[in-house]
Parts: structure tokens; C-alpha cells; sequence
């Protein structure tokens, strides 16, 4: 039997479907690359032991503020930044109760899956975190009254 | 009446086959034998009218190509000789370029090889929607987040740090627990001044600082 003709158009182009394939197995990225900085939603918030309900602009963090801090059943944001730390920009806000509240960025490791994070609450408190991408932590504990409710004060710092 | 070996001596002295003994004795023959005599005469005669025919028909045949086509087939008999001599000779098969070599390699089974790259190519598109090291099974995605406290680098001795890890929630809690003394003095102080930072806790301002005051209440 005669054998089918494979032209030499034909022949190149299954050479180029075969070179794609292992292009894109070898050459795809698998990660991003380290980040250098990092983009925080930091909001104030405000916990009375007394009285039910949550302000509707936490409702993102319902189920977390309330597993955290179960002796609180109120939780009033008094205020909400978004903004984008780097090693070279330091963070830093003055909370209600006139306490500066710090956040330094230290950089990222895992190929820019966890950033680790400097916490300062004026000269009191010092600590180092790491936290993933989407990850909501809290510095809590001091105390301050809001509209005339005693309460605590609850700095939520959420990931993006 | 004439012997068979008589008869066949006859027929060859007429076409001149004879040896020189042979004619001598057909000739000896015809002078003593009328009937070598009279056979002699009809194959004169039968040998006439065979020329007759041949001419007859060469007449009436056309020899116009009869040359060409002689050439023609000589030609192609020399050619076919010289193409077997050639090959015969020739040496090993050269390189051939790599395109004639994939058309030999794919030629015959197009179909399949087109089969087994486009199989290639699927396999290497799941290779791109999966990151490496996770396996292609249908599973739920929870999406998981971590928090690792890893230090507390200071700390005011008239505080209490607690942290609460929440891992199911992939959360934390850094607690800063005042001391019951500490605690009321701070209560009063928020309420009298809850703009202007303390002295206690007012840092060294830099320039790189990002301060973000916040509105009164």
C-alpha cells in the first residue's frame, strides 16, 4: 500500500504542538514571586460585654469576632483604612484612646504566601506575626468607652 | 522414390547448407534419380511462392515509427540498465534533512500521531491548571488561612500578653490585658482626652512615619 503523504507543513506543525506542550509544563510559573509589600484593612473596633448585635460593616468578620471574643456581645466599628504597607513605609494610627498603633512589613517568605509583620501598641507591646494572604488577626485588650458604653478596644487586621 | 535423409539432403542443398561432400552427392544423386531431380524443381517453385507472400505482405506493411519506436525502446532498455548500474553502485543511503525524515516517520499513520498530540497537548493544559505538587483529584477547596505569633518582643511588665489562636477560624488574638491598677487609670484617660497621644506611649515621630489621625468622635 502506498503510504499517505505527511507534508512538511503537517510535519511542522505537530513539532510546534509538542514544543508548546513542553513549554508550558516546563516554563509555567508555579508561584508568584516574593512580594514587597502588602495591602491591610485595618479597622477600630469597639466590643461592649453588654447589649447584642453586630455594626452590619462587620458582618465579614461575624463569625470570627464572635468565637474570639465571646464575652462581648456588641461590636461598633469606629474606624476602617485600607492601605499598603512596605518595609520602606511604616504604619502607624493613632487609635481612640490615643494609643499609636504600629504595623511595620518585615518582607514575605514562601514565594509571597505569608508576610511577616511587626505589631507595636505604643510602647507596651511588641510582636512578630506571619500571616497568610486573606487572614484576619487582632490585637485586643484595651479598654475604652465608646458613646458612653464601657468596652474594649479590638484592632482588626485583615489581609488581602 | 527418394529416402527421408535424401529428402532433407535436397532441402538443405537448395538453401546452400550443404558441406562440400554433401553437394557432391546431391549432385551425384540428381544425375542418376529423376524424382531427386523433380523434388529439386518443387521446392524452386514452393520457395518462389514464399517470396511471393513476403512481398505481398511487406507491401502492405507501414514502417513509418517502426525506427522511433526501436530507438524508443532501446532507449528506455539503456536507461533501465544504467538506473539498475547506478543503484547497484551507489553509495549509502545520504543524511536526509529531518523534515523528510518526520514526513517518513508520520506518513501512514497521520491520524494517529495527530491523536496522540492533541492528547499531549490536553495533558499539558491540566499541567498548567494544576500547581505542582497537588494531584488532579476532585476535591473541596476550603480555602486555609495561617497566623503564627512568633515573638513577643516586648512587653509592658504592667500588662499581661495573652495570645488566643483561633485555628479553626485561621485566626488570632494578641491580647494586651492591662492590670487592674493600670487598667483604671487608662479608663479615665480615655474618657477626658481621647484625641492626643499619651506621653507614656507617644514614639519618636520619623519622617518616613505614615500618620493617619483619626476624626474625633
Amino acid at each position: 500500500m502506498q503510504p499517505q503523504a505527511f507534508s512538511r507543513r503537517g510535519a511542522l506543525a505537530l513539532l510546534a504542538t509538542g514544543a508548546l506542550a513542553w513549554m508550558a509544563v516546563t516554563l509555567a510559573p508555579s508561584q508568584a514571586h516574593a512580594a514587597d509589600d502588602v495591602t491591610v484593612v485595618i479597622r477600630t473596633i469597639h466590643a461592649a460585654p453588654d447589649g447584642q448585635g453586630a455594626d452590619p460593616q462587620l458582618n465579614d468578620l461575624g463569625p470570627k469576632l464572635t468565637k474570639a471574643f465571646q464575652g462581648y456581645g456588641a461590636f461598633t466599628q469606629i474606624q476602617s483604612q485600607r492601605v499598603n504597607i512596605s518595609a520602606a513605609e511604616p504604619f502607624s494610627i493613632v487609635l481612640p484612646d490615643g494609643t499609636r498603633f504600629r504595623l511595620d512589613y518585615k518582607g514575605a517568605e514562601g514565594d509571597g504566601a505569608l508576610h511577616r509583620l511587626g505589631v507595636g501598641v505604643g510602647k507596651r507591646l511588641d510582636t512578630d506575626v506571619r500571616a497568610s494572604n486573606g487572614s484576619t488577626f487582632f490585637q485586643a485588650g484595651l479598654p475604652y468607652k465608646h458613646n458612653g458604653q464601657d468596652g474594649i478596644l479590638i484592632v482588626a487586621i485583615s489581609l488581602l | 522414390m527418394l529416402t527421408p535423409q535424401q529428402l532433407e539432403l535436397l532441402q538443405r542443398y537448395h538453401d546452400n547448407e550443404c558441406s562440400p561432400p554433401e553437394q557432391a552427392e546431391v549432385e551425384a544423386l540428381l544425375e542418376r534419380s529423376p524424382d531427386a531431380l523433380d523434388a529439386l524443381a518443387r521446392l524452386d517453385n514452393l520457395s518462389e511462392l514464399y517470396q511471393l507472400h513476403d512481398q505481398s505482405v511487406l507491401a502492405r506493411t507501414s514502417f513509418d515509427g517502426l525506427w522511433s519506436n526501436v530507438q524508443h525502446a532501446i532507449a528506455q532498455d539503456a536507461a533501465q540498465a544504467s538506473a539498475a548500474a547506478a543503484a547497484a553502485k551507489a553509495p549509502a543511503e545520504p543524511q536526509r534533512g529531518l523534515f523528510a525524515w518526520l514526513a517518513d516517520l508520520f506518513a501512514g499513520h497521520r491520524t494517529a500521531w495527530l491523536t496522540a498530540a492533541a492528547t499531549a497537548a490536553a495533558v499539558a493544559l491540566v499541567f498548567i491548571a494544576l500547581k505542582p505538587g497537588e494531584h488532579a483529584t476532585v476535591e473541596t477547596v476550603v480555602e486555609k488561612h495561617y497566623i503564627y505569633i512568633d515573638s513577643v518582643n516586648k512587653a509592658d511588665p504592667q500588662s499581661t500578653v495573652v495570645i488566643n489562636s483561633l485555628q479553626d477560624e485561621g485566626s488570632a488574638v494578641i491580647w494586651l490585658l492591662p492590670n487592674a491598677a493600670d487598667g483604671e487609670e487608662q479608663d479615665q484617660r480615655s474618657g477626658a482626652n481621647p484625641q492626643a497621644p499619651h506621653a507614656e506611649d507617644e514614639e519618636a515621630e520619623s519622617d518616613d512615619d505614615v500618620i493617619i489621625e483619626m476624626e474625633p468622635l
